[in-house]
């Protein structure tokens, strides 16, 4: 057994994993540590969603550790990530449209751990998302897409989580809600919130992130401080795909 | 080839009947011939499609009920009044099937089982026409072709055995024919299907009513083989899932898998009653227990259990050709 | 008159069973994406339950089968519970057809288990509540069916309350939307089910129980009561809980009108055809608003 590096929140290493038998990530090397905001980036089918996955046991691990402040996620069942301080934000919009706005945020507090402070944290996800106050009463399938991308995101608060996963919160929204969507994360940020960051919108993740990867083929190619990413060529490579 | 195999299996059958003369073991395999008639039938719609018919007693009362109140009341020939009775389960199905099958879910299913309640329900109601719960009995004296009365046990084996060809080498040709590409192509993804140019609802209900038409033909041979038809049997829940069971348990992606399961089925059956009795209950809890056994152990039948031990032996000499895709 | 209305009294108060049945039922559904064929035999198994414990002694007192009747329910949910740990977690993986043919298995291998353990005879333990019944203007008011449709009610509101209020009925709304985002959340889908299926055969069970001090118990007393359950929940809406509910009570009145007026056998067959009616104008249910998506 290694001891975790002192000071890491997340830390993957040598993860590699696949569909069917082919291999999709080739050995992913992670780290995020308290307070951070860390983004992934890459071009569809780098592997970005699938790390995601991984992350919350929705994918099992071929190989490799997956550990949140030293406790290994590899082999739990996908139910144990949430409780153990990790929340999820799902690929475009991922309300249950049959449960009302409450009940959303309600369920995002579902982990024993979240539960006992759910009145203080539906005020801090109200405070932080207004629009969402007065349609607590109705079904989330009523919501626009800018209004459900604000409540997946403040569900996923509800549970006070030690680091929340977005996996590209803003795609298919307009400028202008992307750009309310980057001021709430924002403000988590500095309220000390981890954030893992998955995106292909880079200019936008990268005002928010203090660090990035960049991943290619299921491999990262770059990775370092924000400028170092924005001025490594192998950024536009990876998306070009040159 | 194929064809000519068939044929010198028929060929086969009915000889090997022939000589085995009307006794206990004639009896036995004509049984065994519908069962496999009906599963196959059952298989063409249900096994292929995947939507699982709960039913099919509905057909075979229909089918029968029709024929012998014809027959019995008016004396219309079975041979004749068979095609009404066919005709009346296909327009059932068409019924069914119009409601349920351009919807996703188990309507099929729960539609299907509750069918066969109702049309039990009828046959009760009137017993006037139909015997009600005693059931209709018929007595033979002479050989009637067109009457399908034969004193020989024999002819009805040839005809069921000939029936089951008949329905083996029709389902076969359909699994081959654009029909069946279509059933495939609605069993995999029915949205995929319908963006393919499938009419999925138009389809279904062809193949659902195909099924029943032939199953309906087989029943109206066996009751007149059996002589006799008791409505709690032939409309109630245990035929029906006999012979879903038979198809299910050959395994419903092959062609044969009917008649394994048929074969199969009989003997359990065969043993169960002489082990216990056919009385009490036994029965029941045989079937009913044999069908959770067989969908826990291998959901794809015994066929596809054969196919595995066969490659397992394979790759263990060495022979292994194909290797099994990770699950 | 009188007759008409006598008659959908009784037809309201055996949909009280019939909404038991076919909420437990439609929960299951709902959640666990299963018509479970058999569960009607929990009905049934419940009912030889209380009539086994009747057998050891039945407490005075006018409500004193009750007493031996209401363990049989909890025993049905223990029985849901096997059932689920032993068949159907498994069989989540085979797919639609195979676990139809599962549960159509189990409901005739119970059907046939209980006819060899307990024979084929109509059984009915004495007791004075059947028969007692209060008598209002013209119409009469049998108790058992009474008590039956007050416990049916109460149950309908503690269900809606378990599932818009509690912790449980949340989680299990959202394994019924998207199971893998559920978990995501935190909710632990296996236990969700098992719940699920505890509460459906409780449900189940707890019907049984009701009818005990008036219905004959025999081997396949789950199916006249399934049967129409099943047509209740496509006429209410497949997945829809509590409108199960008043499917329940409408077939049981439809039920009921028709047997006063043509016959029983008929009624069966009324029933049907207003379940394919309602397939073929409104097959998202009667009291669903939005169509289910796939």
């Amino acid at each position: 057994m290694e001891t975790h590096t002192a000071g890491t929140l997340l830390e993957v290493t040598e993860l590699r994993t696949g569909y069917l038998g082919v291999e999709v990530l080739h050995g992913i090397e992670l780290v995020v540590r308290p307070g951070e905001t860390v983004c992934v980036l890459g071009a569809n089918g780098a592997g970005k969603t699938t790390l995601l996955h991984a992350i919350m046991c929705r994918q099992p691990a071929w190989s490799g550790n997956i550990r949140l402040r030293g406790v290994e996620l590899g082999g739990a069942p996908p139910f144990a990530p949430a409780h153990l301080g990790l929340s999820y934000v799902p690929e475009g919009r991922g309300v249950l449209a049959s449960l009302t706005v409450r009940e959303n945020l309600e369920l995002g507090a579902y982990p024993p751990r979240a539960r006992a402070r759910l009145n203080d944290n539906l005020e801090r996800v109200l405070a932080l998302f207004p629009p969402l106050k007065p349609r607590l009463g109705e079904p989330a399938a009523n919501l626009s897409g800018g209004q459900q991308q604000m409540l997946v995101i403040g569900r996923a608060l509800m549970a006070a989580p030690e680091l929340i996963l977005l996996d590209e919160p803003s795609l298919g929204l307009s400028p202008a809600v992307t750009g309310q969507v980057y001021s709430a994360l924002a403000q988590l940020k500095s309220s000390g919130q981890a954030i893992l960051l998955v995106e292909q919108n880079v200019s936008m993740a990268l005002k928010l992130g203090d660090r990035a990867y960049v991943m290619e083929q299921g491999r990262i190619v770059v990775s370092g401080g924000r400028e170092r990413v924005l001025a490594d060529p192998r950024l536009r490579n990876a998306y070009l795909g040159l | 080839m194929m064809l000519l195999k068939a044929l010198a299996v028929w060929v086969l059958a009915l000889a090997l009947g022939f000589f085995a003369g009307s006794g206990y073991l004639v009896q036995m395999a004509t049984a065994t011939a519908i069962l496999a008639l009906w599963g196959q039938s059952w298989n063409l719609f249900s096994g292929l499609s995947g939507n699982i018919s709960l039913g099919h007693s509905a057909f075979v009362a229909t089918a029968v009920y029709i024929t012998l109140v014809l027959f019995v009341r008016w004396g219309v020939p079975p041979l004749w009044g068979g095609f009404c009775g066919v005709g009346a389960a296909v327009a059932l199905a068409a019924l069914i099937g119009a409601a349920t099958l351009r919807l996703h879910g188990p309507y099929f299913s729960l539609a299907t089982l509750a069918a066969a309640a109702v049309v039990l329900a009828l046959i009760l109601h009137y017993p006037d026409l139909t015997g009600g719960a005693s059931g209709v009995a018929l007595a033979f004296t002479h050989n009637a072709a067109l009457s399908l009365e034969f004193t020989d046990g024999r002819v009805y084996y040839a005809i069921a055995v000939t029936l089951l060809f008949a329905t083996t080498l029709l389902v076969r040709w359909v699994r081959q024919s654009r029909l069946g590409y279509y059933i495939a192509a609605i069993k995999s993804s029915e949205q995929t299907a319908a963006a393919a140019g499938v009419h999925v609802a138009r389809v279904k209900v062809a193949a659902f009513c195909l099924s029943a038409g032939l199953t309906a033909v087989g029943s109206v041979v066996y009751v007149f083989y059996l002589g006799f038809a008791d409505p709690n049997y032939l409309a109630g829940l245990t035929l029906s899932i006999e012979i879903a069971l038979v198809a299910f348990l050959g395994g419903a992606d092959f062609l044969l898998g009917p008649l394994v399961g048929a074969i199969f089925f009989e003997l359990i059956d065969t043993g169960a009653n002489a082990l216990v009795g056919a009385s009490g209950g036994w029965d029941m809890m045989v079937l009913g227990f044999a069908v959770v056994a067989a969908v826990m152990i291998e959901p794809r039948g015994l066929c596809a259990m054969a196919v595995r031990g066969w490659e397992a032996l394979r790759c263990a000499f060495g022979y292994g050709g194909k290797t099994l895709a990770p699950v | 008159m009188v007759f008409l209305l006598q008659s959908l009294i009784n037809g309201l108060l055996i949909g009280g069973v019939y909404a038991l049945v076919a909420m437990g039922l439609n929960l299951m559904f709902g959640v666990m994406k299963l018509v479970n064929f058999a569960h009607g035999e929990f009905l049934m198994a419940g009912m030889y339950a209380a009539v086994l414990l009747a057998g050891l002694g039945v407490p005075a007192g006018f409500w004193g089968l009750y007493w031996v009747a209401l363990p049989g329910a909890f025993l049905m949910g223990g029985l849901g519970c096997a059932v689920y740990l032993l068949l159907l977690r498994r069989a989540a993986a085979f797919g639609e057809a195979a676990q139809i043919l599962l549960t159509v298995g189990l409901s005739l291998g119970m059907q046939g288990a209980a006819q060899v353990l307990a024979g084929s005879d109509f059984r009915l333990v004495p007791n004075p509540i059947n028969g007692a019944a209060l008598r209002l203007g013209g119409v009469t008011v049998q108790i058992g069916p009474l008590v039956a449709f007050a416990v049916a009610l109460a149950v309908t509101a503690a269900m809606a309350w378990l599932l818009g209020r509690s912790w449980f009925g949340r989680a299990a709304r959202a394994v019924a939307e998207d199971i893998a985002l559920a978990q995501a959340l935190g909710v632990d889908a296996r236990r969700v089910f098992l719940m699920t299926a505890a509460l459906a055969a409780g449900l189940a069970g707890l019907a049984g129980a009701l009818i005990i001090p008036y219905h004959y118990t025999f081997p396949n007393v789950g199916q006249s009561f399934v049967i129409v359950a099943f047509l209740a929940i496509v006429i209410a809406g497949l997945g829809n809980v509590l409108g199960a509910v008043l499917g329940g009570l409408l077939l049981g009145m439809v039920q009921s009108v028709t047997a006063s007026y043509l016959d029983l056998d008929l009624s069966t067959a009324a029933i049907y055809v207003l379940f394919l009616a309602v397939l073929l104008l409104r097959p998202q249910g009667l009291f669903t608003r939005r169509a289910r998506t796939v």
